[in-house]
């Protein structure tokens, strides 16, 4: 499987795709085209960010930055077996990992004490109460218990795209699920004993992966 | 073969609504869920939990902004960056040119050094013969 730059997917495998049209269009320079693109893809790709980085602004940052690699990998669309939302949506994965790496380094750095995982002023401006203990409980969450949790529950993903966009095994992250929701249940419905049965630290990142 | 161990295994990572279940499963799973009333049980628990968490949905809407930077950021087409579109171009060009020539000269009579023999020697000529007639 050849793949440019950037990781095209391959179109012949990926024929029942909708986007696929839209991006070779855009590849021709079309700007209709890309119009339709952000409107099925930007609030998704929103979302993802938002939901690892809790902050709308470098939510906007990481979608720009997403859509300007993929204007730029348009016209070399070649081979691979990705949709074109798994495609995208592992862009904007690799780009949230990245600042959350940063993130971590510089508190390192500067404090010693653990990140505050509180969500971001979009929950303080325009939640109420019940649903920013909801917003907070997830994000609480381990980074790719989230993200499998948005990805699987929120956008509604086939297992096996959300896995591929995520880089690991269909199992890993059902097992990624599973272990979230039950954080979740314990956290909102109050039953803290529950954190005791095991499901507290995420999976090392080398586990699960492909 | 569904059984409850895998149905609640279903239930745990996806919850209850069946649109979000695998696939592959779906079927079977949703086949177990009416037969089973231990499934039913682990079924209500599960809807519970996605209630619970409902309200966390994330509904991004970009803005304006960044949807005119997007557009602005669109690269243009690359016409110049392949030789092969250059080349069809200019062969395109020179068929043009070529062909348009010999058209257009078809239409032209005679050439221009002929035309410019005629302007300078026709008045000349009638002259002469007039001027030859009458001395005659």
């Amino acid at each position: 499987m050849s793949k440019p730059a950037g990781g095209l997917p391959d179109p012949s495998a990926a024929l029942s795709d909708p986007d696929l049209p839209l991006l070779v269009a855009v590849g021709r320079g079309d700007r209709d085209a890309a119009r339709q693109l952000m409107a099925r893809r930007l609030p998704r790709l929103l979302a993802i960010a938002q939901r690892l980085l809790s902050d709308p602004v470098e939510a906007e940052d990481i979608a720009q930055e997403t859509f300007i690699r993929v204007w730029k990998a348009a016209s070399r669309w070649r081979s691979g077996e990705a949709k074109v939302e798994t495609w995208m949506s592992r862009i904007a994965i690799n780009l949230c990992y990245d600042r959350l790496r940063r993130r971590r380094e510089s508190l390192t750095d500067t404090l010693p004490e653990r990140a505050d995982d509180t969500p971001g002023p979009e929950a303080a401006l325009s939640l109420g109460d019940a649903a920013r203990q909801v917003h907070t409980a997830v994000a609480s969450l381990p980074d790719r218990q989230r993200l499998a949790l948005e990805l699987c529950h929120f956008q509604e993903m086939t297992n096996i795209d959300a896995a591929e966009a995520m880089e690991i095994s269909v199992e890993a992250l059902e097992s990624l699920l599973a272990r979230g929701r039950r954080k979740l249940r314990a956290i909102l419905t109050g039953q803290e004993d529950e954190l005791l049965a095991g499901f507290g630290d995420d999976i090392p990142a080398s586990e699960g992966m492909r | 073969m569904m059984d409850i161990d895998r149905f609640k295994a279903i239930l745990e990572a996806h919850g209850a609504d069946p649109a979000r279940w695998p696939e592959g499963e779906r079927a079977a799973a949703e086949s177990f869920l009416r037969t089973d009333g231990r499934a039913k049980v682990a079924h209500d628990r599960a809807a519970e939990l996605d209630a619970l968490i409902a309200p966390a949905a994330i509904t991004a809407s970009p803005s304006d902004m960044l949807t005119a930077r997007l557009l602005r950021a669109m690269p243009q087409p690359e016409f110049f960056g392949d030789w092969r579109r250059v080349a069809a171009a200019a062969a395109l060009a020179l068929v043009v040119g070529l062909g348009g020539g010999f058209a257009s000269g078809a239409l032209v009579p005679v050439s221009d050094d002929e035309a410019y023999y005629e302007i300078a020697f026709d008045g000349l000529d009638s002259d002469v013969q007039f001027d030859w007639e009458g001395g005659a």
